[in-house]
């Protein structure tokens, strides 16, 4: 028990899934799109918008090559994998 | 902008939440109250399952996961608190608190095992741990070598039985599942403590669980720890 309250601790301290990404730039270049607008088009919150785009929040695979796809350019160009990710 | 996402989850919640509030009216005992835990847990669990999947984002999934793991230890953390008060008091009722904590944390395991998906090696893994845990509790009361022997004995047949699994799926399935039956039954008919049906929960339930997906694993015969194929 003691063993699962610490990882539990240590799972809420070490928030991962931190990315740095051009979801912002993108949106702009795309007609000017809202974080409501491009939420719609995956079917995901606003507030999950902003979390990608502040770097709070690294989505799955699926999601990425969804944005990716529906503003028409590629997961490598959309997220940026930083040096101290690869660690 | 809006606090809530009137989706169909939300109105179920809803109501949910009314029946509780008019139960209580009605009768005034504050026991109905307790049905709003299931509309607070209702978008999370439906998450979780499946069912409510497409109402939830995988960012707010991810939260509920890990709101609830936080959620689930701070739970296991008040009632091992309360336990050991009541216990230091001499009051017996400690033991509906480890109880909560051995049942909680059981279910967190077994379902941790299901959810990896691949019945047959899992199932098997269960009838070990299982077996192994009866046999662990069955020698703490016992003082000579022998006599823990004997009374590990059906643990370690259980577990051993779990080691044939893998082998024999579908007959060591039918096997477990009817001794699963017979440990309820023989647990919940000759003596009815609290204690008992406590065993009978956690040794019962996940014996059932693994042999009824060692039954449906053995229906298929695919091996899905291979090597990929080029």
């Amino acid at each position: 028990m003691i063993i699962y309250i610490v990882t539990s601790i240590l799972d809420f301290i070490m928030l991962g899934g931190l990315m740095k990404t051009n979801l912002r730039r993108f949106r702009f270049e795309r007609g000017e799109l809202s974080q409501q607008q491009v939420a719609d088009m995956v079917h995901i919150s606003r507030q999950t918008v902003v979390s990608i785009e502040k770097g709070d929040y690294a989505p799955s695979v699926k999601l990425a090559l969804l944005l990716a796809e529906k503003l028409e350019t590629t997961v490598e160009q959309l997220f940026i994998l930083e040096e101290n990710d690869r660690v | 902008m809006t606090v809530f996402k009137k989706d169909p989850i939300f109105w179920c919640a809803s109501a949910i939440f009314v029946i509780a509030l008019a139960l209580f009216a009605i009768t005034n005992q504050q026991s109905c109250l307790l049905l709003m835990i299931g509309a607070y847990l209702l978008r999370p669990v439906l998450a979780s399952l499946g069912p409510g999947r497409k109402y939830v984002d995988e960012r707010q999934l991810s939260i509920h996961y890990r709101s609830g793991n936080i959620g689930f230890a701070v739970l296991l953390i008040v009632c091992a608190i309360f336990g050991v008060k009541l216990e230091f008091e001499g009051n017996h009722t400690f033991e509906y608190f480890y109880s909560a904590i051995i049942i909680g944390m059981a279910a967190k395991a077994l379902f941790n095992v299901v959810l990896v998906k691949n019945l047959r090696e899992n199932a098997s893994k269960i009838i070990m741990a299982v077996g192994l845990l009866v046999a662990l509790f069955s020698i703490l009361d016992v003082k000579s070598p022998l006599g823990m022997l004997i009374s590990a004995l059906p643990g370690l047949v259980i577990a051993a039985i779990g080691m044939l699994a893998k082998k024999y799926p579908r007959v060591i399935g039918i096997v477990i599942v009817v001794l699963a039956i017979a440990a309820m039954i023989f647990l919940l008919t000759f003596r009815k403590r609290w204690g008992q049906v406590i065993t009978a929960a956690v040794i019962g339930i996940p014996l059932l669980i693994a042999g009824i997906g060692l039954f449906f694993s053995g229906q298929n015969s695919d091996v899905t720890d291979t090597a990929p194929v080029n």
